[in-house]
Order: C-alpha cells, then structure tokens, then sequence
C-alpha cells in the first residue's frame, strides 16, 4: 500500500484510495466494519478461483451507481425532470 | 421570525438553490432539495470517502448520473502559490470504467485502480443512503 504523501495531495488515481483505510472500511453507525480488501470478493458474483474481470467489475460498480440514482429520484420525484443535470454541467457544481 | 425572513429572501431574490444552501437545514424540509442540492450533500460524504482534507484544499466526489462520477480537486500549489485545480470523470462502459482527465487524457481503469473506484463507489452508495436518504442500504428500507 503507498503512503500518505502530504506535499501532493491529489489522489491521481484511485490506487492510492487504501491509505485510508480506516476510513474506507468505516460505514457508519450500526454497521459492522469490514476488511476493506474483502469488500469486493464478498459482493461480486465470481468464481472464488478467479479474479474478476474489469467487465464483471464495472458491472458491479454499475449496480450501486444505479442505486444511488434510484435513491436520488425517489427524494426528487417530479422535480428531477425539471432539474435534471447534463455531463456538461458538472463544473458548475464543482 | 426565521420563516418571514425566508419569505422575505424568496420574494427579494427567488428560490435559488443556491440560497436555499445557505439557510439553516432545520428551514429546508427534505422533500423540497433539487436533484443539483441532493448532488451537493453527497459530494460532502464523497470527499470525506478517502480521508482528511487540507484546509487550503476543496475536494468534491460525487455520482452525476447514471454512468459517471467527478472527482474534483482545488488546491495551492506549495512551490508557486497558486491555486490549481484538476476534474477527472470516470465512465461506467460494459466493458470497463474510462477515466477521462483534463487535456484528453482517457483510460481504462486496471488492477487495482479499478477496485479501488468501484469500493469508493460502494462505500458511497452504503453512506449516503443511510446519512442523506435514511435508508438501509440492503434492503432500501426507511431507517427507524
């Protein structure tokens, strides 16, 4: 696992999410932590034997992006269609 | 008091979302958040996913739709001073997850870049159905 950097504080990419793994592996009140480096063998679908392909990842990321959706437009219901956002609009969020 | 100062917000400048933001939460009953603010509310638990953040830096991560997340990131350059500031958009595609970065940079996500993202995903998925929508995240049932 890399190690916190402090003088580059942009994650370039995800490999370095596990440096916080407290953090990662905290879901919050009630709920059992988990062994991050579990999370994905629990989840997917898999052959233990085998390691999952990126299709059968992304899949499975595609599945809790949905349901995160879904989450979103029971709260919103009618009014997510007046205020739907676009890819493009990201930046005037960020 | 609080109620006619709101009405008297509303009738001066409109409902602007981004007044809405800054008016003390007990005062915006939950039904009444847009897409645009719910968005907000879990980009705060989404930059908090991968630790602390510095006090001279603003971190957003969020999920904008169904096939894509943003990760944004400002920052003060130690060396220069200045601010800088670098969107990564990751594309959820049959075949894998694109990163996409400014400057054209594209690329499938491997190893274990990929896993990562897609546990930042599930940990965003299970904290914020519980934190902004109050749900279990297994069962999608109402939480007590």
């Amino acid at each position: 696992m890399s190690e916190q950097n402090d003088t580059y504080p942009i994650p370039e990419t995800f490999i370095d999410v596990p440096r916080n793994r407290e953090g990662l592996a905290s879901y919050g009140e009630g709920v059992a932590r988990r062994d991050v480096d579990n999370v994905i063998s629990e989840t997917l679908p898999v052959n233990a034997n085998e390691a999952p392909t990126n299709a059968e990842i992304a899949k499975w990321a595609l599945q809790y992006t949905e349901a995160v959706i879904r989450l979103r437009t029971n709260e919103v219901g009618a009014n997510l269609f007046s205020d739907s956002l676009s890819r493009d609009d990201y930046t005037l969020i960020a | 008091m609080p109620n006619v100062f709101k009405k008297a917000l509303d009738l001066l400048v409109g409902t602007d979302p981004a007044i809405n933001l800054s008016m003390p939460k007990k005062l915006r009953p939950f039904k009444q958040l847009s897409e645009r603010e719910l968005i907000q509310l879990e980009s705060e638990i989404g930059a908090k996913l991968f630790g602390p953040i510095p006090a001279s830096n603003r971190r957003e991560f969020f999920c904008l739709d169904r096939s894509t997340w943003i990760w944004y990131e400002e920052w003060v350059d130690l060396e220069t001073g200045k601010q800088k500031t670098a969107t990564t958009r990751y594309e959820i595609h049959e075949n894998g997850i694109l990163k996409a970065q400014e400057g054209a940079h594209y690329s499938f996500l491997e190893g274990e870049e990929l896993r990562n993202l897609t546990m930042a995903i599930q940990m965003y998925y299970e904290q914020v159905a519980r934190k902004i929508y109050k749900r279990d995240p297994r069962t999608g049932q109402k939480l007590a």
